[in-house]
């Protein structure tokens, strides 16, 4: 049961959608709705209007385009995970989007909705009664961060296992604002994440994602490490694209699931990049590197299930992945 | 005052007519306003599958769809199933579930048939891999899901079965 | 027994096609006229006091008829427990209360004519709370200056103390050459039945109240009900339909007690389904607890003494808690000269703890299971030969259990499993090959015994039946006891028609209505088959005893010319024999020159509660490094005496490792320090097992017979849950060398399920 009363309209063009968004106060976009009707129900959203956009199909167009794929905003995930251009070009984001939850939520679910998914904390995500006896946290319109209340931003995660597959590959999003307008998906996720540590919704509208195509003789990886095999989200995700240079190895790799925003492993990305001439030993080291980054730059949080412990050995498997690596292309 | 509009579904191959507030789930839609309980409320909040329906084929949580966003699709609930291509007025994978012991309370059962015949649509020789992903959604407290997936690999079994005999075998038919 | 033709083979069950179509009817899906609904204003706090509620906006929301506050209810305290009335039962519970013990604890109620304007009522109800401190932790809860949560019951948080056992435990210990002490812990869990708790009461006839709900102990329910609203118990109807699950948790009252005013109240049906939020904070959990063991052994293997002390968290209310406690103590599967238990059960104001699977035996299972492997590595000695050696067999009793047993088939269940143990790992080892294998994984199994019981092992399971037969020879059954999804109602119709000679089609069911069904102790410590059962073969008795006399008038023959054999009545006569089915024995009687109509009955008290076993193994491969678990095989054995339907015992086993399972890898009810709540609401934040994470489960059945049983069986439902998490945790700790003291076993390891093999990493192809 929704408590909160609303009225859903369905309009068919881009630039309606944006308008009624603009003018109708209280207003809010929804995709598939897998993310935003549950919190309807527990009442930490109570849009007045919710402007569906299914009936945007060009938001929903899977296409080769520009020396690269395309792929709407409103594309389900199911969509994705079995469509052929995917599969052949990015089998990481065709991976990604088949460990999404489940086949009913992949179904509806959509890749622009996994990417502006709403960040996940254990004070947040309950229902009203149960939130009644704290205070208001920055999410819910209060001054404060239950997981540290010395804090000055939301500490809830974000747990997108699209949105590190979609960094590793150098996507661009498209995004509608009266205009089209592009930006680097990493960029996107930044502004979306601090936006949504608080209150605030997003007026614009995502269209959809450009894909360049991968370097020549480049190599993806995606990783999902979860306490089950389905209907959970990350305790950290993997996501990778690399190729060979004359040096070493140069590319992408990203980890979510284990802070605010997707960790991007940059300094172990640059010692990549000299590791043609690296002994068994560098391997090693290297895998180390990148385990003490992404443990510098993790921001585990309180979560039900998992000790905290648990959570930070879950991180070694970064050290494998990334050792892997480099035997692979050895 | 809350603004209702009528809103018509396509349940089954029926239309049902109604009069609802868009905050109306689907689940409520085919629960309360098409009287068909099959579906049922486990959660009702997309994370047990027990309300599991096929929009167009394939399996959604209808508690966490609104009843506007099924409009102009087709849906089908368990009651839908019935009668369909199998025998006894039941369809080849309930009959499946029935002899397997794919079945202990049943609260489960229909979102999992349901969820099991997506796949099927889906895919003609599934791997019991591929089986136990369709149904990863759907949560059951009493089978520990061995027999559900056996009776989903003898659902499998038989309309390989009856489409060898069909096609095949002029002998069977 | 060859003679069988019902009994023995499987069914799947009479009602399995209505559950495949979705035209079973369980409680949330049945209207009554005039129906409305009911809702349940629940603390969000731990421990409060209510200082003042104001009901003026909520009074104002269309719709409402009834808003119900905590001082308006009858102040006599209850026990929501479906157990027969004891002592042990503390009446401790409110209806509605002003001083909220725990998160969830039922404040005020509304009934509105829709679950809508029930939750806005809710909502605009301003209730004023001022907090007090709460204390979650038992022992904490035993230190005086620990807040005191039942005044009204005496001066401290010990609800009570259980002490069993037999001989001189000091003396054992003397006796022994190694001591072995630990102590251990285990978690609250949730049922998570599919179906939420629900109850539809119609108080609208004054005098009178029907009950539809999910209940396993309707007669339990019928008599609370009637003491707590002042009605005759022949004025009070409880049915149960279909219900979707219980696991022990319908065996408390949820919201009947609620709905029931409410209906008075308003002089209309209502109904209140619980939200999964209730069910997760506000229904029952299983007890967590500390377990303090010793065990003394002598240097060749042999156990001389025992000793368990352990603390049992029932939260806010009694419930079952002594009972549950007392229940564990009786199901020790090992002869122990000397043996001694205490056990304290005690309050807090954690979530309220009662009866689930398994009933207080999983708590000291994992304990004592994780033990005797210690002890197997110290002797040298091989796990399950130093467990055989120390196995109680047909004939010895249970430490602290004064019966001899009459059946044990453990040894039927070691040889089966082991040998697919074996299989197995040669089977693991031809695909490694094939494979190749990530060489971070340890892999090892682990192995644990157990004993549960068929009907409480107090011994007061108690059934009766009543069979009509119909002039066309087939019978309607009419049984107490519940089907909750088990398939009861199957394996007691299956016996009656082996007992009859007709076919399983020929028995109808009318079952768990306290109106048109006679009493039974209810759906509770793995009763049905064992305790109904021999109810329903005592009933069968009386049906041809009475068909046998009905022959003899009919034929004018003395009754000893007449026999039942193998499905027919054989009436010997002047030298010859003629073979009569019910049906052809029947229309004699009934439309004979005399008339007559034929109904059997029946009334049980069990004087067993003969145990079955279970012997378990799990292989798991551990990977250290990155501190995760993977499962790998899970194989049950169990001696459940006679199967009557063993396609569906098999069934039972599956579900209860499954639960096993959850509760040694990841289910966990958790209580945050920081907002003193229960934060384990939703089925995200508390995770059971799904389809993917499930290993391959192989599950054996022992060549056993049950004397004291109906057609030589024993009990099957809760049993299977028990040795799983020790079997897992053992294999744990093969594999890593570390024993394991605490589950779930998320605290140490994160569950795997091995999709590594899915990731193949690829090159994209643009």
């Amino acid at each position: 049961m929704i408590q909160q009363t609303f009225t859903c309209s369905f309009p068919e063009t881009l630039s309606q959608a944006y308008q009624m968004r603009r003018e109708m106060d209280n207003s809010m976009y929804l995709g598939g709705g897998t993310d935003l009707v549950p919190l309807m129900k527990s009442g930490v959203k109570k849009p007045a209007h919710l402007i569906g956009l299914e009936k945007l199909s060009e938001l929903r167009v899977i296409e080769k385009r520009d020396g690269g794929l395309y792929v709407g905003a409103m594309a389900s995930l199911w969509e994705i995970l079995r469509s052929p251009l995917v599969k052949d070009a990015f089998p990481t984001l065709s991976q990604a989007c088949r460990r999404v939850a489940s086949p009913q939520i992949r179904t509806v679910g959509t890749l622009g909705g996994n990417l502006l998914q709403d960040r996940r904390c254990l004070y947040y995500n309950q229902s009203e009664a149960w939130r009644s006896s704290i205070s208001r946290c920055y999410k819910t319109g209060g001054h404060v961060c239950h997981q540290a209340p010395a804090s000055d931003w939301c500490r809830g995660l974000y747990y997108s296992d699209t949105a590190p597959v979609l960094w590793s590959l150098g996507a661009q999003a498209s995004i509608f604002e009266d205009e089209e307008k592009w930006m680097p998906v990493e960029q996107l996720t930044k502004e979306h994440v601090h936006r949504n540590g608080g209150v605030a919704t997003e007026e614009r509208i995502l269209k959809g994602f450009w894909i360049p195509c991968p370097p020549e003789n480049s190599r993806m990886q995606f990783e999902k490490f979860s306490v089950r095999g389905s209907l959970v989200f990350s305790v950290m995700n993997l996501a990778l694209q690399v190729w060979l240079v004359e040096e070493g190895i140069k590319g992408r790799i990203v980890v979510g699931g284990t802070s605010p925003v997707p960790v991007l492993l940059e300094e172990t990305g640059k010692r990549l990049e000299t590791s043609a001439r690296f002994s068994r030993t560098d391997w090693q080291h290297t895998g180390e590197l990148a385990l003490k980054e992404l443990k510098k730059k993790s921001r585990f949080i309180r979560e039900s299930g998992l000790s905290l412990q648990v959570k930070r050995d879950t991180l070694q498997h970064v050290a494998s992945v990334i050792e892997g690596l480099m035997k692979k292309e050895a | 005052m809350t603004r209702m509009r009528e809103l018509i579904l396509h349940i089954n191959g029926k239309k049902y007519a109604s009069l609802i507030a868009d905050h109306t789930t689907l689940l409520e839609f085919i629960r309360e306003e098409g009287g068909l309980t099959g579906t049922k409320r486990g959660c009702d909040s997309g994370h047990c599958g027990s309300c599991t329906v096929l929009l167009e084929g394939r399996p959604v949580y209808s508690c966490i769809t609104l009843a506007v966003q099924a409009e102009g699709k087709q849906v089908t609930t368990i009651e839908g199933l019935s009668g369909e291509g199998g025998t006894d007025g039941l369809h080849q994978i309930q009959k499946a579930f029935i002899d397997h012991y794919g079945i202990q309370c049943g609260f489960c059962t229909p979102g999992m048939i349901l969820s099991a015949k997506a796949l099927l649509e889906e895919k003609s020789e599934p791997t019991p891999e591929e089986i136990r992903e369709a149904i990863s959604g759907n949560l059951c407290r009493c089978t520990g899901y061995t027999n559900i997936v056996r009776s989903i690999e003898a659902a499998v079994k038989e309309r390989l079965a009856a489409k060898g005999g069909g096609e095949g075998c002029p002998c069977k038919r | 027994m060859s003679m069988q033709k019902v009994v023995g083979n499987s069914h799947p069950g009479r009602t399995a096609a209505d559950k495949a179509k979705g035209s079973g009817r369980y409680t949330d899906d049945l209207q009554l006229p005039g129906m409305v609904y009911g809702m349940i204003l629940r603390s969000p706090y731990a421990h409060a006091l209510v200082k003042s509620i104001d009901t003026r906006q909520a009074e104002n929301v269309p719709g409402v008829l009834k808003i119900l506050l905590p001082w308006e209810v009858p102040s006599k305290r209850y026990n929501c427990s479906g157990n027969p009335p004891s002592a042990l039962l503390m009446k401790d519970e409110l209806i509605l209360t002003d001083h909220p013990l725990c998160l969830g604890d039922r404040i005020a109620a509304v009934a509105a004519t829709s679950p809508r304007a029930c939750r806005e009522a809710l909502q605009k109800l301003n209730v004023v709370y001022e907090k007090q401190e709460p204390v979650f932790d038992v022992m904490e809860a035993l230190e005086e200056e620990a807040p005191l949560l039942h005044p009204e019951m005496g001066d401290t948080n010990l609800v009570k103390t259980i002490q069993a056992g037999e001989g001189d435990v000091e003396k054992g210990f003397e006796e022994s050459d190694f001591l072995f002490e630990e102590v251990y812990e285990t978690p609250p869990i949730q049922n998570v039945s599919m179906e939420p708790n629900g109850c539809i009461c119609d108080a609208s006839v004054p005098g009178k109240m029907m009950v539809i709900s999910t209940s396993q102990t309707p007669f339990q329910e019928r008599r609370i009900l009637a003491e707590l609203m002042d009605l005759k118990e022949s004025d009070v109807r409880v049915i149960k339909p279909f219900m979707g699950g219980g696991f022990g948790e319908r065996q408390q009252l949820h919201s009947q007690p609620v709905a029931a005013l409410l209906s008075r109240e308003t002089g209309r049906p209502v109904k209140i389904i619980h939200t999964r939020e209730e069910q997760m904070v506000a229904s029952v959990v299983r007890h967590s607890a500390r377990i303090r063991m010793k065990l003394g052994v002598t240097k060749d293997g042999w156990i001389r003494g025992m000793k368990i002390e352990a603390w049992y968290n029932t939260g806010a209310y009694a419930t079952h808690g002594p009972i549950v406690v007392a229940a564990g103590s009786r199901k020790v599967n090992y002869r122990i000269p000397h043996y001694e238990f205490r056990g304290h059960c005690v309050y807090t104001n954690g979530p309220v703890s009662g009866a689930v699977r398994g009933y207080g035996n999983p708590q000291l299972t994992f304990a004592r299971e994780t033990m005797m492997d210690t002890i197997a590595r110290k002797l040298g000695m091989d796990p399950v030969a130093f467990r055989m050696k120390n196995h109680v067999k047909t004939g010895d009793h249970l430490p602290g259990v004064p019966y001899p047993l009459l059946s044990c088939a453990v040894d039927s269940c070691v040889e089966k499993g082991e040998t697919l143990r074996r299989a197995i790992d040669e089977e693991d080892r031809k695909n490694s090959l094939w494979e190749g294998k990530s060489s971070q994984e340890k892999e090892a199994w682990g192995v644990a015994f157990c004993c549960h019981t068929s009907g409480p092992s107090s011994r007061e399971g108690m059934s009766a039946s009543i069979i009509l037969i119909n002039d066309d020879g087939s019978a309607n059954l009419l049984i107490g006891s519940a089907d909750i999804g088990q398939g009861s109602e199957t394996i007691l119709a299956q016996m009656a028609a082996e007992g009859l000679g007709i076919r399983l089609e020929e028995v109808s069911v009318t079952a768990a209505d306290t109106g048109t069904t006679p009493y039974d102790t209810g759906t509770f410590a793995s009763s049905q088959t064992y305790v109904s059962g021999n109810a329903v073969s005592l009933a069968v008795e009386d049906v041809r005893s009475k068909v046998m006399q009905g022959l003899a008038e009919n034929m004018n023959l003395p009754e000893k010319a007449i026999a039942f054999q193998e499905g027919y009545f054989v009436v010997s006569q002047s030298g010859e024999t003629l073979k009569l089915s019910l049906k052809e024995a029947v229309k004699r009687i009934t439309f004979g020159a005399k008339g007559g109509i034929i109904t059997g009955s029946s009334s049980y008290k069990a004087q067993e509660a003969p145990p079955p076993f279970a012997v378990c193994w799990a292989k798991v491969a551990v990977d250290q490094k990155t501190s995760s678990l993977r499962l790998m095989h899970i194989i049950e054995a169990v001696d459940v005496g006679n199967p009557i339907n063993p396609e569906m015992v098999k069934a039972q086993v599956h579900g209860g490792v499954s639960m096993g399972i959850g509760y040694a890898l990841m289910e966990e009810i958790q209580v945050d320090g920081q907002s003193q709540k229960v934060i384990s609401s939703d089925l995200l934040h508390y995770q059971v097992p799904l389809a993917m994470d499930m290993p391959p489960v192989h599950v054996c059945l022992a060549e056993s017979w049950e004397p004291s049983g109906p057609f030589g069986a024993k009990s099957v439902g809760e049993l299977a849950t028990v040795p799983v998490a020790a079997a897992i945790a053992n294999a744990v700790a093969h594999a890593t060398g570390e024993t394991m003291v605490k589950i779930p076993l998320s605290g140490r390891f994160r569950p795997d399920v091995g999709l590594g093999r899915w990731q193949t990493s690829g090159k994209g192809r643009c």
